[in-house]
């Protein structure tokens, strides 16, 4: 697969008890913006047991498509179960970009797909964009809030 | 228990600026120091080897120099220190830090407890932790603010803003600890003292047995394009005195003047 | 002998991470409230920092000469008060008990002081025997298996929160200083009762009192080392603890000169900061060639002394040295200063306040002189 196979703006709907998080919408909204320079659709992947009822509010806040994985395993969340669900699903449909809320339950989760999909990882950007060049940069914060950090990937599948 | 504490050298951040020029942190002077969390994480495995028995080990990836770090955790009680070191493993991103510290719990073996700082003071990422415990496949718990072992089980208090959350997963597994979780101690005389006598090793790649691919530059599908100062902003502060009644409707009318409400 | 290796460097950064964190913080307050540091005391027993010099056997860390006055001088950087209740303590209580008691004296004394879980002191000075030692007052008779000892001490650096205390009295009037002896004494012995701190200068949080005895019986079993040979022990105990002070003295001193450095290139006159200026910068280098110099003399004596060679006449030029320097650069500091200097908003006011009594006590400065020019054969 080359680069120009992974397509797809992915936004993990993190939820708990039938709550989505927060910035799960702040997300699908900035993936829209990124879709006008992209032309990739925004999907909302939401993972969790009995959690039908909240496939609407992921379309009304702007998602496309949204891909479910509905499991008992998945009620709650749990590190190895969720890596597991959400790497099938994204080995299935070779997204170019998975987006998670920096919580604590991204950022126990993120590291791990990582490693699952041996792609890059950037922390706490707080923003998305392109530069002038074409490259995707996520700046993050750095060191004790004095810098931001710009990356760019050098890999097919971007994150 | 074996455990494995995990420990990076960082820069003091209070000294840190950015070259001018190049738009690189400079590091010319600037003190090298165990990254504050990690010595958290030494504490929190010294505590538990005082309650269970058994022997820490701490383990560090980095230049020659990082073996500062190692001579502190040593000083602080541990019982051995390994040092990956390769030129070949300069310039890793996460995915490929993680791979080349798993490699290091493999060779070490029989670990039953992983423990890291939650972050390092100069990357920031918080990610290595968990990375390492997917490298390795085994369960994690981050956010811990305290951490207890029982009949095979870690259990942490996770520290999740106003709420605690408490959780426990089957060892082996890794754990990233708070700043809450405990205050470590300095390293004392005597164990300075007999820190030279104790087992340390320096491993490259061969060593681990790292395929060239996965590590290092190589390995890192994500890179630094640059380092910028963000901007400062200005910000007028108003400030509202007086009766309680007569702040809130000073407040209120400026909300609305300005068309926030 | 001019670097530290290695492990020493780790223990002096080990020393000064817990001065500035420990340490450091109550400086102020304890020279303000004159409030003895009993917690301070805690931690450093925790860390091991009560007995460093003394061998592990007997409950110390097994340092040389070199880690115990890495100790002090990292203390005496933020607290001169802090850093000569640690010397006192082990300089002057702990280390005669090592060299000159009886293994039973070790276990039951040694041990706990070296852990931390006793305070020492050392009582020499009296109102009437200061730099003329050998006028002691206080008297011991012996009265079958115990001492009678009657008398008092002054100047008794933590007397009120010592539990071990090495004093001196004349077991035999006729015989000078051959007829003084030393006893291992503890708080609530009956008769035993310790006077209300001294008023002081500097060093105000170190709680000196006067000592009194009335009738106060102490068994056989503490007498120190033989009868007669009390003077002996004073002066082997002085010399080891004038290491000590010189330690002190450069640290008053280097902690002096880090405050000057900071607050001058901070400090604006005339349109540029004082650290511009040439009198400001060649004042600040004289200030720390001179604490160089006497580090180096202080390094050589605690090396001598780990050796096991002759070193009375090295501590004393070392403690000579020290102790005249802390004095000028502390003055040189509040001048760098200014007017804010002469402020208890900055620490150097304090740090002069402390390094003058370090001329003074363990031996005046003009004792060292006399022990200098003795070993100089110069008669």
């Amino acid at each position: 697969m080359t680069k120009e196979d992974y397509k797809g703006m992915w936004v993990f709907a993190e939820q708990e008890n039938g709550v989505i998080e927060g910035t799960v919408f702040e997300l699908l909204a900035k993936a829209g913006e990124l879709k006008a320079h992209n032309g990739e659709e925004v999907i909302a992947v939401l993972l969790g047991s009995g959690v039908e009822g909240l496939i609407p509010s992921l379309f009304a806040h702007g998602a496309e498509k949204v891909v479910v994985a509905d499991h008992p395993a998945l009620k709650e969340y749990s590190a190895r179960p969720y890596q597991q669900a959400l790497t099938q699903l994204a080995k299935k449909h070779s997204p170019s970009m998975i987006l998670y809320g920096a919580t604590p339950l991204g950022r126990d989760l993120a590291p791990r797909m990582m490693v699952s999909l041996e792609t890059g990882l950037t922390a706490d950007a707080i923003d998305l964009g392109y530069d002038e060049d074409g490259t995707f940069i996520r700046p993050h914060r750095l060191t004790a809030e004095k810098y931001s950090h710009i990356s760019s990937l050098t890999n097919a599948d971007l994150r | 228990m074996k455990i494995l504490v995990y420990v990076k050298q960082v820069p003091d951040t209070d000294d840190v600026r950015l070259d001018p020029k190049t738009g690189n942190l400079l590091r010319e002077g600037v003190k090298s120091i165990l990254n504050p969390l990690d010595a958290n994480a030494i504490e929190a495995a010294l505590q538990l080897r005082e309650k269970h028995g058994g022997t820490v080990a701490a383990v560090c990836m980095g230049p020659p120099q990082a073996e500062e770090a190692l001579k502190k955790a040593l000083g602080m009680g541990c019982d051995e220190a390994y040092l990956l070191s390769d030129r070949a493993f300069g310039g890793a991103d996460t995915l490929a830090t993680s791979y080349t510290l798993a490699k290091a719990a493999e060779k070490i073996g029989e670990y039953d407890l992983l423990l890291f700082g939650r972050h390092a003071i100069d990357g920031d990422t918080a990610q290595t932790g968990p990375a390492v415990a997917a490298q390795l496949g085994i369960p994690q718990i981050t956010l811990a603010g305290s951490i207890s072992v029982e009949d095979g089980w870690v259990c942490c208090d996770r520290m999740l803003g106003d709420m605690r959350q408490r959780v426990r997963a089957k060892l082996p597994a890794a754990v990233t600890v708070c700043g809450d979780i405990n205050k470590p101690r300095y390293a004392t005389p005597i164990n300075i003292m007999k820190a030279s006598k104790k087992p340390r090793s320096t491993w490259n790649a061969a060593d681990l047995g790292c395929e060239a691919s996965r590590i290092g530059v190589p390995g890192s599908p994500s890179s630094t394009k640059g380092l910028f100062e963000p901007e400062k902003h200005n910000a007028d502060t108003v400030y509202f005195t007086g009766e309680l009644d007569a702040m809130i409707k000073a407040f209120a009318d400026m909300l609305q003047s300005e068309h926030i409400i | 002998m001019f670097k530290l290796d290695d492990e020493h460097l780790q223990l002096q950064a080990t020393f000064r991470e817990f001065a500035e964190n420990e340490v450091k913080p109550l400086a102020k307050e304890i020279d303000e409230s004159e409030r003895f540091p009993i917690e301070t005391i805690e931690k450093m027993a925790a860390m091991g920092m009560m007995g460093l010099p003394i061998p592990e056997a007997y409950g110390g860390s097994g340092l040389d000469q070199m880690g115990y006055v890495l100790a002090v001088e990292e203390l005496a950087k933020v607290c001169a008060t802090t850093s000569i209740i640690l010397s006192a303590h082990t300089s002057l209580c702990c280390w005669p008990i090592l060299k000159f008691g009886t293994e039973e004296q070790k276990q039951k004394y040694l041990v706990p002081l070296a852990r931390g879980e006793k305070i020492g002191a050392f009582a020499l000075t009296e109102p009437a025997a200061g730099t003329d030692a050998s006028m002691q007052q206080s008297s011991a008779i012996l009265e079958g298996d115990h001492y009678v000892l009657n008398g008092s001490k002054i100047f008794i650096t933590s007397a009120p929160y010592a539990d071990v205390f090495i004093v001196f009295a004349m077991t035999d009037k006729e015989q000078g200083t051959r007829g003084i002896t030393a006893f291992i004494l503890e708080k609530g012995m009956p008769g035993f009762t310790v006077g209300k701190p001294e008023n002081k200068m500097g060093l105000r949080a170190s709680a000196t009192c006067e000592l009194f005895f009335d009738n106060v019986s102490v068994p056989m079993e503490n007498r120190l080392g033989d009868e007669g040979r009390g003077f002996r022990i004073a002066m082997a105990t002085l010399d080891g603890g004038r290491i000590g002070v010189a330690a002190q003295s450069v640290g008053i001193a280097q902690g002096a000169i880090d405050e000057t450095v900071k607050y001058t290139s901070e400090r604006i006159q005339f349109g540029r900061r004082i650290s511009q200026f040439q009198n400001t910068q060649f004042t600040l280098a004289d200030m720390q060639t001179r604490t160089d110099a006497a580090r180096l003399l202080m390094w050589r004596a605690a090396d001598a002394e780990t050796n096991n060679d002759p070193y009375s006449h090295f501590a004393a030029m070392a403690k000579l040295f020290s102790a005249e320097n802390a004095s000028y650069v502390t003055n040189r500091a509040v001048q760098l200063f200014g007017g804010y200097g002469y402020t208890k908003e900055y620490p150097v006011e304090r740090m002069m306040r402390d390094a003058k009594v370090t001329e003074i006590y363990e031996g005046t400065s003009e004792v060292q002189r006399m022990v200098v020019s003795g070993w100089m054969g110069v008669k």
